[in-house]
This record gives structure tokens, sequence and C-alpha cells, in this order.
């Protein structure tokens, strides 16, 4: 199953169809519990899971500005849903020993990040957003309409971007 | 400090002992070994995790047979709480191939949310710094 399956599959089955998602009830009732903690160290460090086979605790880098928070919480439920393992912990820029930078190249990675994509900004919603916005002000700028819709869906504007982008819109 | 900890402390600690009654340096039992010096410095303070394989050479370089160097299994006596987290994620923490300060940033999301069997009690202690690397994924 594709990662954007499993995200549609828990905003049907939480009814959830309007923006912005609330990625923090999503993680309580999928039973994770959420830390907030800032990071201080070098480097990036967004969240990470941790988990057995009764809890799942998701923490998240409470230095972050809150929109990029909430894409951290989106890819680590990704995790949760997702894949196996009892620990994954994201860091923009992580070097595995033979000096490759994990972030890029891991499958699970970018499974993550698509579908937090679908689970914050689900494709449906996206297009009928942008709809609405061109069909009132069909000149719209395409800064103006990247930063209104970002606002609307609490994510970052070179998340939403990205996501305009893939989805063939921009 | 995390139960996994006086494991390694102890196994250090017979290290030392062996090594100090083999009259051996740390730099001797590092050229015997083949690591660096500093690896059986954070050996001996339980601050490295070494692989089993790894306790073959440090035995026969210290003149002993592996069993010598092994704690008694109350060493590592861990609990594991009903709904708290497996002990074993701790265990799993230490093993990776993380920076300290990313280390630092789990043991306090953990203690937070208070669901590692022990966490409060020994949170104090887990502030230790934790100087390990070269981690096996």
């Amino acid at each position: 199953m594709k990662p954007e399956k499993y995200a549609k599959k828990i905003l049907d089955d939480l009814e959830l169809d309007n923006a912005p998602i609330p990625v923090e009830e999503i993680a309580a009732h999928l039973g994770a519990q959420l830390s907030y903690e800032p990071f201080q160290g070098k480097g990036e460090l967004s969240g990470m899971l941790l988990r057995d086979k009764d809890r799942a605790v998701i923490g998240v880098n409470s230095a972050h500005p809150s929109v990029r928070q909430r894409f951290s919480v989106a890819h680590e439920i990704g995790h949760l849903v997702m894949h196996e393992g009892a620990m994954f912990v994201d860091q923009t820029v992580r070097f595995n020993r033979d000096g490759k930078s994990s972030l890029a190249i891991d499958p699970q990675e970018i499974e993550a990040n698509q579908f937090a994509a679908e689970l914050l900004m689900p494709g449906n919603l996206v297009k009928a957003a942008v709809q609405k916005r061109t069909s009132k002000k069909p000149n719209i700028p395409q800064r103006v309409l990247i930063a209104d819709l970002a606002k609307e869906f609490q994510v970052s504007e070179q998340a939403m971007e990205f996501r305009l982008i893939n989805l063939g819109i921009i | 400090m995390p139960r996994v900890d006086r494991l390694y402390t102890e196994f250090g600690r017979l290290v030392r002992e062996m090594r100090k009654d083999a009259g051996l340096t740390q730099s001797a039992l590092a050229k015997r070994v083949g690591v660096a010096r500093t690896s059986i410095t954070n050996i001996e303070l339980g601050q490295q995790h070494i692989p089993l394989h790894v306790l073959y050479p440090i035995a026969s370089a210290l003149g002993a047979t592996p069993e010598k160097l092994l704690p008694k299994s109350e060493f590592a006596a861990t609990t594991t709480a009903i709904g708290k987290l497996d002990p074993q994620l701790m265990i799993e923490l230490n093993k990776q191939d993380l920076a300290a300060s990313t280390k630092r940033w789990i043991r306090q999301v953990i203690l937070k949310t208070s669901i590692v069997s022990g966490a409060n009690d020994e949170a104090g202690k887990i502030r230790q710094k934790n100087t390990r690397r070269s981690r096996i994924r």
C-alpha cells in the first residue's frame, strides 16, 4: 500500500475533511503519546518515534516553528503506521557510517514524508482550496496562493509549494 | 543511570582489574586487541558497549577466558513494569549511532513521558554524559 493510501485511510476513518488537519488528535487516536522538547544540539533534529508492543511515544523538537512541528508529528505517525521498528530518529542531516545521508536515500524516510504531505495536505482538500481561490481571483499571484494555502493548512510555505508541484497544480 | 550501564561499568571494571593484574598499560592492551587506546579507556569506564565478538580478543589479550570477563547476571537486571516501555528500548538507544546531544534529547523526551521503568528515580543519574561512539546498526 502506498503512503498516500495510509494517510487517506486515517483521514477517512476519522472523518477529517477540513483544514487544518488536527495531527495531535490523530496521534492520540492511534495511541501515541506526544512529548515536546527543545533540541539544542548540533544539527537538525525534527522528531522521533519510540515504541514497543503496547505503547508509542512521538518526540517533537519544540524549538522548531509550529508548522514544522506539525510536519514532524505527521512524519512520525507515518513511521508508526507503515514501518516496523522500535525507534526512529529523524534528523535533517544524518550520516551513516558509510558516509551517505540517510535522509535522501532511506526509502522509509521518503515514505514517511509522502505520508505526512498527504495527511497534512490531502490532495482533494488542496485542490478544492486552490479552486476556490482561483475562481474568486483568476490572476492570483503564485506566491500569494502558496502563502494563503500554507496558512489555511498550517504548514510551511515550502511544504505547500512542494505539495502543489507534486499535485501538478503549479 | 540506565540499568544497562551497570553491566558495562562492571565489565569495564573487570577489564581494568585483569589488565592491571597482567601488568599491561591501556596502550599495550589496545595494541594487542587492535583498537585505539581511547577505546580501552571508554570500555574500562563502561562507556563503550562492545559487541560480543570483541570480547574474545580482549580476553585473549589479557590471557584470560571470555567467561572471566562476564559480569554476574545481577548486573544485567532490568525490570519491566506493565504499561511502560520495554527497557530494551533504552538499550537500543545506547546502541544507535547518534550524537551525544541527540541521545540526551531522546532521554529527556522519555523522562517527560515517564514511561520507561526506573526513568524517574534514575533521572538525576541519567544526565551523565554519554561519550559512546562506534555503534552497530
